[in-house]
């Protein structure tokens, strides 16, 4: 798999750590128990289109948001993490 | 009391040859990390463009100026500015700027090799996981990655022929051996595994 970072261009896997979902959002410190419980631990495992974190540590050490398919391995894109990326 | 520490030399050796190949250390410059603040782009871009002759681009590629000078990009949002040692590039720049970016002298935390000679690009792909073909990595182009498990910029100065690793001086001997033995035929690490 390559990505192309938007700070280096197209790189190897092996340049890139997987940091998570980049859909889930913290919730607000009154929300319910079952709320944190989900925000802990709970994650998706999507067949299809799916927003991922992912950190360039070998190349520009920055976080980026991977938009791809899981099922096609297509990467639609690579951005990095912006203030509304912010979990 | 030493008034003044002067730096040791990073490697030991600061040129080895091997058939057609040489490793250099290459004369020190001074190098600055100019980084701007938010809403200041422009206006950083536009003064380091009248200070040096020189873009903050968002290419791969390192630009060059007139005087010595050259910039390329080193990250999100930060640019390394380079030039002639002596030049007091840092304080000019940090003047300019007025408070506009973050600029901040790396001239020590770096060290310049040269890797030169038919096959230099075979060694260096022994290295660097970064496709070094003259079609993608032409002269001046800049990939920030690893040299085995070194964190290196490396910078074309002719297909094929030259290339320029940028090191953390820490890590310039492990750098420099490993090259070397690369030249040697040998394979990076093994010997410490």
């Amino acid at each position: 798999m390559r990505l192309t970072c938007p700070h280096c261009g197209p790189r190897g896997l092996e340049e890139f750590s997987y940091r998570g979902d980049a859909t889930v959002r913290r919730p607000s410190l009154e929300a319910p128990e079952e709320d944190w419980i989900a925000y802990v631990y709970l994650r998706d495992n999507p067949c299809g289109a799916h927003k991922e974190l992912w950190y360039h540590g070998s190349g520009c050490r920055a976080w980026l948001v991977v938009e791809r398919n899981t099922l096609t391995h297509a990467v639609h894109s690579v951005n990095a993490v912006s203030v509304e990326d912010a979990p | 009391m030493a008034e003044v520490l002067l730096p040791a030399l990073p490697v030991m050796q600061d040129r080895v040859t091997v058939g057609a190949l040489t490793l250099a250390l290459l004369p020190e410059q001074e190098i600055v990390s100019v980084r701007p603040f938010k809403g200041h782009f422009e206006a950083v871009t536009d003064t380091v463009r009248k200070a040096l002759g020189v873009m903050l681009s968002d290419s791969f590629q390192e630009e060059t100026g007139s005087g010595g000078y050259a910039a390329f990009r080193a990250g999100h949002n930060q640019w390394f500015c380079r030039g002639p040692e002596g030049g007091n590039l840092t304080a000019r720049l940090a003047t300019l700027c007025d408070g506009r970016a973050s600029v901040t002298n790396q001239t020590d935390s770096r060290v310049r090799l040269l890797l030169s000679g038919g096959g230099a690009a075979a060694i260096a792909a022994k290295l660097v996981p970064v496709d070094l073909h003259p079609s993608g990595f032409e002269t001046g182009r800049v990939a920030l990655t690893l040299a085995g498990h070194i964190p290196v910029v490396l910078i074309c100065r002719e297909p094929r022929l030259h290339y320029e690793f940028m090191v953390f001086r820490s890590l310039a001997q492990s750098l420099f051996d490993d090259i070397h033995i690369a030249m040697n035929g040998g394979i990076p690490n093994s010997e410490r595994v």
